[in-house]
């Protein structure tokens, strides 16, 4: 081609490297909600090796134990180990968590995308459902979802307490990412999609929507810590995990409030888990916004 | 500084930009190549790689060096430039045109646009709210021929965007026509869209936000080719993405590449290739150099001449530059607030404006020449653009004009003949 010469050398452009440690050096306080939630992961995916004892194994002679070097965090009224059956809640908090978060979050991006791009009436008409379901509270719209579903229970979590905890969650999403896409829709790449003739369908899954991974990872990350509260407080108002399945929100219901005064630690450690698990996330989901794009603001 | 350049880089700089003083030439001269990488600047002269006039003694480092008073310059053959002529050492030579076809006015334009008329309701609706429209496109009727360049110039907010993106279709008409190859295209569906689609691409001005940055360069060019399937293969795709690269002057191996590791100059022509896989008829140039450096502007206009004389390729340029105007086009059009205030061959209109308007708008453009621009009587426009929210009755230039009067208020001129191939919409022209 002799039109232009474009006598660039072929150099290579350096790959951002080190973006861990990046992350962990401009982000400390996110980086120390990693830290808790990869220790999370860690301790629930190892259970069965680290955890001292088996959390279903009822042992009369050890009911109500304090903290001692035996059962470090005490036992329950069942003499139950507490940080045994703490680990392997970690196991059902992370997987309702991430599962609902995951589903809720990608059926709330889908449907603010579809919105932001058709808009006019198709748009009027999500944004009115949306905002009804906005008006209702999350535990209640949770609570009504569990009551509606069938009970469906896979591999141990209920089916319906994901549906119930990711139904509330979707509309939230669906707002940001709306108004992601909204900003997205108006820029000439999209513009030239249009222009050749590409279907809806591509240009909403190949142009619009790899452009939002950026504030989907940030709510995603943000739900999670919800997913594990809504999941604790809906097992505790007995609607979500129920006995004997190890979860911090059992672990809170039932027997524990009668006891509380012998035995505070049957309710003290699992609450400082369900905290730390939501703290960490919502740490880690903040420095995470920061970190992808100071602009975005959920 | 403009008067006696001492520096190459300079020179070149001063001769990229296309002048209306001065005839126009067939091809712009550039500064040819690529800004070099900062991450590795070449050694001695940083400019030696692209200039014309290097020599051995380029390898080393020029310091700023005074030549005349107040004025340095960083090259070492300065003093040679202080005493002769740039052209002398081979400075501001133009690139050789490739071959371009004769263009022949063909007797059917391929795209017409009749009546075309595009108002945007804004503010609520309701009682108690006043429904206001803009009127960004106002009856405006003009034909393109196949093989010809037609320029569209106005100041900011005149419609010329909103009539290219209505012919694109990204926008729908609020009444009007616009016919391409004979076939209505404002009353189109999207399933008769479609079959046109192809025929009619688009280069935009922001080279930045006009690719989608999550695709590779040759992912975003080999769309096109995959989704009609117009290769037979992703790996033929591939290769028809690779030689289109080259085509407009970009290496084959940035298929790899993002868009955010290009220049815009790079990526202004990773756009025109994507425009070119469609094998289209007619390009939409929504201000294609408007955002790009003075020296990427003139290569990215010569690109684009030696494209259109390869391919037979048809452009509406859309600009607010005269000078980039005159020097692309075959024909101009001059919009003023949704409305055309004249048409005419380029030349014509250059030489001989009838339009009042038009005429302000030449005055108004600088000429990059102290000399020049020192001994120009320059006539400024009064006034600010009036709101297309509410314009003026009668004639929409009316109260900008110099030679307004009561009649221009009362009456909306006709786009009348006023010479060969030449129209003005103005009621003083031509009587």
């Amino acid at each position: 081609m002799t039109i232009q010469s474009v006598a660039a050398p072929p150099y290579k452009i350096p790959k951002r490297r080190g973006a861990v440690l990046q992350f962990i050096v401009t982000q400390p306080l996110g980086a120390a909600g990693l830290a808790v939630i990869v220790a999370m992961i860690f301790s629930a995916a190892f259970a069965d090796a680290l955890a001292p004892f088996d959390p279903l194994d009822v042992d009369f002679s050890a009911m109500l134990g304090p903290p001692s070097w035996e059962h470090w965090l005490g036992t329950d009224s069942f003499g139950r180990d507490v940080l045994s059956r703490i680990m392997y809640g970690a196991r059902t908090a992370l997987a309702v968590g991430f599962l609902s978060s995951i589903f809720g979050c990608t059926a709330g991006a889908l449907i603010g995308v579809v919105s932001a791009y058709f808009g006019g009436k198709i748009d009027l008409a999500i944004q009115g459902v949306v905002d009804v379901l906005l008006s209702f509270p999350i535990i209640v719209l949770a609570l009504v979802v569990v009551a509606l579903l069938p009970k469906v229970v896979v591999a141990g979590i209920d089916v319906a307490l994901i549906g119930a905890i990711a139904i509330p969650m979707a509309p939230r999403v669906a707002r940001v990412a709306r108004a992601s896409a909204l900003a997205i829709r108006e820029l000439p790449y999209v513009d030239a999609a249009r222009a050749a003739g590409f279907s809806h369908m591509r240009i909403i899954f190949r142009h619009i929507t790899p452009n939002i991974v950026a504030p989907y990872l940030i709510m995603l990350t943000a739900s999670v810590a919800q997913a594990i509260l809504l999941e604790a407080s809906l097992t505790f108002l007995g609607l979500g995990v129920t006995e004997p399945t190890p979860a911090w929100g059992l672990m809170l219901s039932g027997t524990a409030a009668d006891f509380y005064r012998e035995a505070p630690w049957m309710i003290l450690f699992p609450g400082i888990a369900i905290s730390l698990a939501v703290f960490a996330f919502n740490l880690f989901g903040d420095s995470l916004r920061d970190w992808l794009d100071p602009k975005i603001q959920v | 500084m403009f008067a006696r350049p001492l520096h190459p880089y300079t020179i070149g700089l001063l001769r990229s930009v296309p002048r209306l003083d001065r005839p126009r030439d067939s091809r712009l001269a550039t500064i040819e190549g690529l800004p070099p990488n900062l991450l590795d600047p070449p050694s001695g002269c940083r400019f030696a790689a692209r200039c014309a006039a290097k020599i051995a003694l380029c390898d080393s480092d020029p310091g700023l060096i005074e030549i005349a008073p107040g004025q340095r310059s960083a090259c070492h053959r300065a003093a040679e430039l202080a005493q002769g002529d740039a052209a002398r050492l081979g400075l501001g030579t133009v690139p050789p045109a490739v071959a371009v076809a004769a263009k022949g006015q063909a007797a059917r334009p391929l795209l017409e646009v009749v009546h075309l008329k595009k108002f945007f309701h804004v503010g609520r609706k309701g009682p108690g709210h006043e429904a206001l429209t803009v009127r960004a496109v106002n009856d405006v009727s003009f034909e393109v021929y196949p093989g010809e360049t037609v320029g569209l110039v106005g100041e900011s907010g005149c419609g010329k965007t909103t009539i290219g993106r209505n012919i694109l279709k990204l926008d729908d008409p609020t009444d009007g026509e616009i016919r391409f190859d004979g076939r209505d295209l404002a009353h189109a569906s999207r399933r008769q869209m479609q079959a046109v689609r192809r025929r009619i691409q688009v280069i935009f001005q922001d080279p930045y936000s006009s690719l989608n940055p999550r695709m590779t360069v040759g992912q975003i060019i080999a769309e096109p080719l995959n989704v009609y399937r117009l290769e037979p293969t992703r790996k033929a795709s591939n290769e028809r993405a690779a030689d289109l690269l080259g085509q407009v002057g970009l290496y084959p191996y940035m298929a790899e590449r993002y868009p955010h590791e290009l220049s815009g100059g790079q990526r202004q022509r990773v756009g025109i290739a994507r425009a070119l896989a469609m094998k289209p008829d007619v390009i939409v140039c929504d201000e294609p150099v408007s955002a790009l450096d003075v020296s990427i502007q003139g290569q990215i206009i010569n690109l684009l001449e030696d494209l259109q004389g390869r391919y037979g390729l048809t452009y509406l340029f859309i600009a607010h530059d005269l000078a980039v105007v005159r020097h692309i086009s075959d024909r101009v059009i001059v919009m003023y607030l949704g409305r055309i205030m004249e048409i005419a061959s380029r030349d014509t209109l250059y030489d001989n404006p009838q339009h009042p308007y038009t005429k302000a708008l030449l005055d108004a453009a600088p000429i990059p020449d102290p000399e020049v621009e020192r001994t120009r009587v320059t006539r400024v426009l009064r006034g600010e653009l009036p709101s297309p929210l509410n314009p003026p009755s009668g004639c929409v230039f009316h109260t900008r004009c110099p030679i307004a009067d009561e009649a221009c208020r009362q009456v909306i001129p006709e786009l009348r003949r006023v010479g060969s191939d030449h129209h003005a919409a103005c009621i003083k022209v031509g009587l």
